[in-house]
């Protein structure tokens, strides 16, 4: 890859809010391809949240530089980096407002000043893409609330931005309609669309993200694929994350065996009736 | 509205106009709306003016705040003062600027523009200062401890306005996440002219008045869950306010004030009437 690839890029990134005296980023150095897909994890309050808020502007760094798409983030209004930048709020109530969903996708291209029949033809990818199809005329007010999320990500989307961030996708959602929207996102992300996810859920992290950031008091502490850090079971337990169960079990049952890529409960199945036959022959 | 909000927040910083009582407060703000009943003398009000903008250096508040203090209301009655002397009823005795047929501008009627305007800007002055130096929410608490304990009538109606403030931090934080929602989506709230901006707020209204009605169904049951609305006569107040001397002096300026406007209306200076 060369560095071309890099879509999203931070330079010794700190952040103070101005109503505190500490630090809620600190010496934050990353790069971001194209293509990626990544999961911020980390405690309450590690800063996961101050740091995708920097990758469409809507925070500006106290020091260093934020590089997005080639562009210095600090010269940008949030409204400029949305043409190439996604960014989904956790919660949708936040920012539906109109009285149908046909409108509620138009109203992010519309501001971009697409032509219409781009308009339309973005609108009716999104819908396909998110499970949408046949409720453009609904009333936002009235979808369940794994449908106004999915609504949120396509509205988002139908924008065309080249990097989606999606801040805490799965809160209040079971666990089939997280696993579904994770999936959704996941299908993005094979299309080419580069996508940075924050959230708490671990199991989820360890079936999609092909990259996992761990912050921990404001900095970034372990960042790789998400078999070299899962593997790093003690630091991760200091991070305050409790990695997920397969990569323990595995851990334990088959210490020799190294893992040279994210593990899934069926892998670990598989891996387990493979060493049974070794010793059985 | 994020700037009204900021506003409102600003009564809880720390300064000696602010450590007094809120009562106090609240007495020479009724003060100082009587002022501009009684005078209409546009240098008199200008004066009471000019002493407002004093005690709120006193105050420290953000320069960003002062300077909204200082210049929004004079300039808006700027506006007043430029349009009122053509509406000034045309007398021959008047000085006039010009006078095109309908079309007039006397020395006459810019005075009493001005005075008209200064009314304003001395009521504004003193309704924004009243509310950039009070917390709102110890008010409401100071007024509600008086009515329980003194005059016998249920907390619940003081407790309503105190909630009511104690919302107003949590409506900002939600009111930025929206804001920053929209900014997401290409639609910046803050930028165009007066009427796009305008035309913007709607569809920010929407989830804002939304999460606000969520929020408001959440504390209505915990306060009944915390046994609020119970019938208990003699209850407890955790913050005691207590009206010092510092607040008498306070309330006293306020009433000087008054005493000063009828005074100037015996010497007959207090009407504008004077100049004319
Ligand atoms: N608007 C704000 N003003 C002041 N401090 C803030 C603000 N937002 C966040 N912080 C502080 O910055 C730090 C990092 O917060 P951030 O929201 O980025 O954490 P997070 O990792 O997203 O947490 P969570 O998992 O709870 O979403 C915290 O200490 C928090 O209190
Ligand atoms: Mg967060």
């Amino acid at each position: 890859m060369s560095v071309d690839d890099i879509v999203l890029k931070t330079e010794e990134l700190y952040y103070r809010y101005p109503t505190r005296s500490d630090y809620a980023l600190i010496n934050v150095n990353l790069d971001i391809r194209k293509g990626e897909f990544v999961a911020i994890i980390g405690q309450n309050g590690s800063g996961k949240t101050t740091l995708i808020k920097h990758f469409n502007g809507l925070l500006k760094p106290t020091r260093g530089r934020v590089i997005v798409d080639g562009k210095d983030t600090r010269g940008l209004p949030t409204s400029e980096l949305a043409r190439s930048v996604g960014y989904v709020f956790q919660n949708p109530d936040h920012q539906i407002f109109a009285e149908t969903v046909k409108d509620e996708i138009d109203f992010g291209p519309k501001n971009l000043g697409f032509p219409p029949e781009r308009i339309e033809q973005a609108r009716q990818r999104v819908l396909a893409e998110m499970g949408l199809q046949g409720l453009e005329e609904e009333m936002p007010f009235q979808l369940s609330r794994g449908q106004r999320q999915r609504l949120a990500v396509a509205s988002v989307l139908a924008m065309e931005p080249v990097i989606l961030i999606v801040d805490e996708p799965t809160t209040g959602q079971d666990w089939r309609e997280s696993i579904s929207l994770m999936e959704l996102i996941y299908q993005l992300n094979k299309k080419g669309h580069t996508c940075v996810v924050t959230t708490h859920n671990m199991n989820l992290v360890s079936l999609f993200a092909r990259r996992v950031i761990v912050m921990w008091r404001s900095e970034v502490y372990l960042d790789g694929t998400t078999q070299e850090v899962f593997a790093q079971v003690d630091q991760i337990l200091r991070a305050g994350i409790k990695p997920p169960e397969v990569y323990e079990l595995a851990r334990r049952l088959l210490p020799d065996v190294r893992l040279d890529r994210p593990i899934i409960p069926e892998d670990l199945a598989e891996l387990l009736v493979k060493e049974r036959e070794k010793i059985h022959r | 509205m994020a700037f009204v909000l900021q506003m409102l927040e600003l009564g809880k910083l720390r300064s000696p106009i602010h450590s007094l009582d809120p009562r106090a407060k609240l007495l020479w703000w009724i003060c100082l709306i009587i002022v501009p009943i009684l005078v209409t003398n546009p240098f008199i009000l200008l004066a009471f003016t000019i002493w407002i903008w004093i005690m709120a250096v006193l105050a420290k508040i953000s320069y960003k705040m002062y300077r909204f203090l200082i210049i929004t209301y004079p300039v808006m009655v700027g506006f007043i003062v430029l349009t009122w002397p053509f509406f000034y009823p045309a007398t021959e005795d008047q000085f006039y600027f010009f006078r095109f047929g309908i079309l007039h501008w006397s020395l006459e009627g810019t005075i009493y523009a001005l005075a008209m305007g200064m009314r304003i800007v001395l009521a504004l002055t003193a309704c924004t200062f009243f509310v950039m130096t009070t917390d709102l929410m110890g008010l409401a608490s100071a007024v509600g401890e008086f009515m329980q304990n003194k005059l016998r009538i249920s907390y619940m109606y003081p407790l309503m306005v105190i909630s009511s403030f104690k919302f107003l931090p949590e409506l900002s934080g939600d009111y930025i996440t929206i804001t920053d929602s929209f900014r997401s989506r290409a639609c910046d709230i803050d930028a165009g002219s007066i009427v796009q901006r305008f035309r913007k707020t709607i569809p920010v209204a929407i989830p804002l008045i939304d999460s606000m009605l969520r929020r408001a169904m959440r504390i209505s049951i915990a306060l009944e869950l915390k046994a609020f609305d119970v019938d208990i006569k003699d209850r407890t107040f955790y913050e005691k306010y207590v009206f010092t001397w510092k607040d008498v002096l306070f309330v006293l300026t306020g009433v000087l004030a008054i005493l000063f406007s009828i005074l100037a209306i015996v010497l007959g200076i207090a009407k504008v009437e004077m100049y004319l």
